[in-house]
């Protein structure tokens, strides 16, 4: 008798303890698949969209936001026969801007400025003479580009947050700053979505509430020349963009002379000051973006002034001899194999 | 109240047995494997579950603009030819982590591990 009721008390405490590790189990479980990622890719803009990210329909999420780049990035190409580029390059008369670019071009016109046209989304009359939009480059021949070049110089473009008249001899080229934009309304849609995550987009990155780890994001930066994924160093950061220009990835070489894709505005030709790569850091990418471009064009030390007028964003130099420079304003920590410089 | 004891002790045991393999099918389904998407202008030709390939294959991929291999063998998959240009996609060698890609830009073929 008393032996039968100590075995259904032990029974009832082991079956207690167990049914408490059984349900512990169950929701580690449901809380480890919402906190999975996911990772998709796509093709968008001329090079791959991959996505990682966590949260609740994070599929969903991403397939839609794959979607938005697209038309994004069919709506500012160059090569496109419709959308927003497509009609401000073929119409005399001011196009409207679609609802949701102002704030955009508002941050791209105000880059443009203050880098007294180091970064220039005008030029693509020249651009499209390298064949930079195309993907495939080639070089110009000097007479003929140089007419072009003098004719979009004459040019005045107005951008305004409404409209966008295109001057005679000049075109519009998004391309060093639509990965930038794109990252952006991602991230955008991720976090009215509730969805944690890193989008990587040809170089872009953007970073969405807290990593899987809940640490502090960790951006590899590519090292110039070296192979895909080899890295000179990490940046570690609470969240933003990331972006790098650089001229060891889209180049064309003609007798032994190598012409990389970054261009000055004011000569036609690819940008020669000592500098391999320019990464910036910030809260929007498509700042970072325009940053990239507009820093390498001006140089380290001229681009040190424009980012002076940025507080919020942080530059990375590397220069041809190999050595790696950053600006003193930077809110994000630069780590270089575990080395704060 | 022995009978009451002796039957709410199986009942337990029941549920125990119950939650406990319910958490444990649901374990291994999620810890299920990788897998490998392979698309060519945006259709999709091929998913493959990494983990359940039993033999090695390859398929070429035929586009106007050009061809490409992939290879696949259990739980890796590359592009292993390709006649583009750059070669950037035949450079990225084996990929067997979810969100490594293998992208042919020039003949927009992906292949991509989830």
């Amino acid at each position: 008798m008393r032996l039968h009721k100590l075995n259904v008390r032990v029974t009832l405490r082991y079956s207690a303890l167990l049914i408490l590790i059984a349900l512990g189990m169950l929701i580690y479980q449901s809380f480890h698949q919402n906190r999975e990622t996911v990772y998709r890719s796509d093709f968008a803009m001329g090079t791959v969209l991959t996505q990682a990210a966590r949260g609740t329909d994070t599929a969903e999420v991403m397939a839609e936001g794959a979607g938005v780049v697209s038309m994004l990035g069919q709506a500012l190409s160059m090569n496109a026969t419709s959308g927003f580029t497509f009609e401000v390059n073929h119409s005399k008369n001011p196009v409207p801007v679609p609802d949701g670019y102002k704030p955009y071009l508002d941050n791209i016109r105000e880059v443009m400025e203050k880098s007294g046209g180091a970064l220039d989304i005008t030029m693509g009359a020249v651009t499209e003479m390298w064949g930079i939009p195309s993907g495939s480059m080639t070089v110009p021949d000097p007479v003929s580009l140089s007419a072009v070049l003098r004719r979009s110089l004459a040019g005045k473009t107005e951008i305004s947050g409404t409209s966008v008249s295109l001057a005679a001899g000049q075109k519009i080229d998004f391309g060093a700053v639509g990965k930038g934009w794109a990252c952006d309304v991602l991230a955008d849609l991720y976090r009215s979505r509730g969805v944690q995550g890193m989008i990587d987009f040809g170089g872009n990155v953007m970073l969405v509430g807290s990593p899987p780890d809940n640490n502090k994001w960790k951006v590899g930066i590519q090292k110039p020349g070296g192979a895909s994924g080899e890295v000179i160093g990490y940046l570690s950061l609470g969240g933003g963009s990331v972006v790098t220009s650089g001229i060891y990835e889209k180049y064309v070489e003609q007798n032994g002379v190598r012409y990389h894709h970054i261009l000055d505005p004011k000569t036609g030709y690819p940008v020669n000051n000592g500098l391999v790569s320019v990464t910036i850091s910030g809260p929007q990418s498509v700042i970072c973006d325009a940053l990239s471009t507009a820093v390498f064009v001006l140089g380290e030390e001229k681009g040190r002034t424009l980012m002076e007028g940025y507080p919020e964003y942080g530059a990375l130099f590397v220069t041809d001899n190999g050595e790696i420079h950053t600006t003193d304003n930077l809110t994000y920590e630069f780590r270089w194999n575990g080395v704060t410089p | 109240m022995k009978r009451g004891d002796r039957l709410l002790g199986l009942i337990l045991v029941i549920l125990v047995a119950g939650i406990t393999v319910a958490g444990i099918t649901r374990y291994l389904s999620q810890a299920s494997g990788i897998t490998a998407l392979v698309r060519s202008e945006g259709k999709v030709l091929l998913e493959l579950r990494l983990d359940k390939i039993t033999e090695g294959d390859t398929l070429r991929v035929e586009t106007s603009a050009g061809y490409n291999v992939v290879q696949w063998a259990k739980g890796r998959i590359r592009i292993e030819e390709a006649d583009c240009p750059d070669q950037v996609c035949v450079r990225q060698q084996w990929l067997t982590k979810p969100g490594q890609v293998a992208a042919c830009v020039p003949h927009q073929l992906l292949v991509e591990l989830r």
